[in-house]
């Protein structure tokens, strides 16, 4: 594959090949990092509620905090996604 | 993302900025009326014999917001600012959750509009400056832009840059957080029931063989309903404890 069969296919797609490319690449990438910190947050969090049940309470909450807040990594590269798609 | 449509109502231009009354406005004013109705309604049940079932399920949320968000983050501030997080997070939560009725043409979600959360998003910012500012005076700034808990080496070389991206990093993660949850959610249920290729009614015009595939992204787009109310409830929690956690450290002093 080289740059003259990339432009090729660009030129085939459209004008705006590389948006969609790109869109395509953002929210894939983005999330890698989520869903590994979902699960790294998920894990800890049921490992030390199996340690201790009497702090199963506190720990939910602070798992749903954790959850929201790394979810929205994810999301930002969504956005980036919606931004580039509305390329027209 | 231009999915909704602005639909001027009320034209009103006051010195050249438009603040006529749109289709989100009108959200926005719902969202509001409805967070007045949800509290004062049971502020009024506030008698030794007017306990009802409706004022329980207030009560419930608003110790919820008090002993998650307001004394866990504000110290011996959390009955002076418990009013103003508590508003915050049930203006937002209805926000979300009025995006869930289904009227197409009408109902969206007042928070699924970067303006709106953008706008929350900033008036945090300032308030809580403004607080910084008023409790600690602009020591506050040396504080935090040159943390005692950094080395030396390191707290007048590389930490005030990193710390000043930090502050003004915050305003535009609040923003942009609500605002990409509520949209997607939004975007993906569409997709599911109007999109080219997979959605229900895109499949309902195929042949026998699609057809009968068409019950599996209306399956979807419930349980993607459902997940939304979560997530609803969830981003109105983290607006509230985020506001709540940067007003404790402009109360009370950071690092």
């Amino acid at each position: 594959m080289d740059t003259n069969t990339v432009v090729q296919a660009a030129q085939i797609i459209g004008p705006h090949a590389f948006a969609w490319l790109g869109a395509g690449l953002a929210v894939g990438l983005g999330t890698l990092g989520s869903g590994v910190g979902i699960g790294i947050i998920f894990g800890k969090s049921i490992e030390s509620a199996a340690r201790q049940p009497e702090a199963a309470g506190l720990i939910n909450r602070m798992m749903y905090t954790g959850f929201a807040l790394v979810e929205a990594q994810a999301l930002y590269a969504l956005l980036i996604t919606f931004l580039l798609l509305a390329k027209k | 993302m231009g999915e909704h449509h602005i639909i001027v109502h009320v034209p009103i231009q006051l010195f050249g900025i438009n603040l006529s009354i749109t289709n989100v406005v009108v959200m926005l004013f719902v969202a509001a009326g409805l967070t007045f109705l949800f509290l004062v309604s049971a502020a009024r049940a506030l008698r030794p014999t007017g306990e009802g079932r409706f004022s329980n399920l207030v009560e419930v949320m608003l110790e919820f917001v008090k002993e998650n968000v307001s004394d866990a983050f504000l110290g011996h501030h959390a009955t002076q600012w418990f009013p103003f997080v508590a508003t915050v997070f049930f203006f937002i939560l209805f926000g979300n959750l009025i995006g869930l009725i289904p009227v197409p043409g009408y109902f969206h979600a007042a928070t699924g509009n970067l303006n709106v959360t953008a706008a929350m998003a900033i008036l945090v910012f300032i308030i809580v400056q403004g607080v910084a500012i008023k409790s600690q005076g602009l020591k506050f700034y040396l504080h935090v832009l040159f943390p005692k808990s950094a080395p030396a080496v390191l707290r007048y070389t590389l930490m005030p840059p990193i710390e000043l991206i930090g502050i003004i990093a915050r305003p535009f993660s609040l923003a942009i957080r609500l605002f990409a949850n509520m949209m997607a959610g939004h975007q993906i249920i569409i997709v599911l029931l109007t999109g080219e290729l997979i959605g229900v009614t895109y499949l309902l015009h195929q042949g026998i063989f699609l057809k009968i595939l068409a019950p599996a992204p209306l399956v979807g787009a419930i349980v993607m309903n459902a997940f939304e109310i979560f997530v609803a409830f969830i981003q109105a929690f983290i607006f509230a404890l985020l506001t709540a956690l940067y007003l404790g450290e402009a109360l009370e002093g950071s690092h």
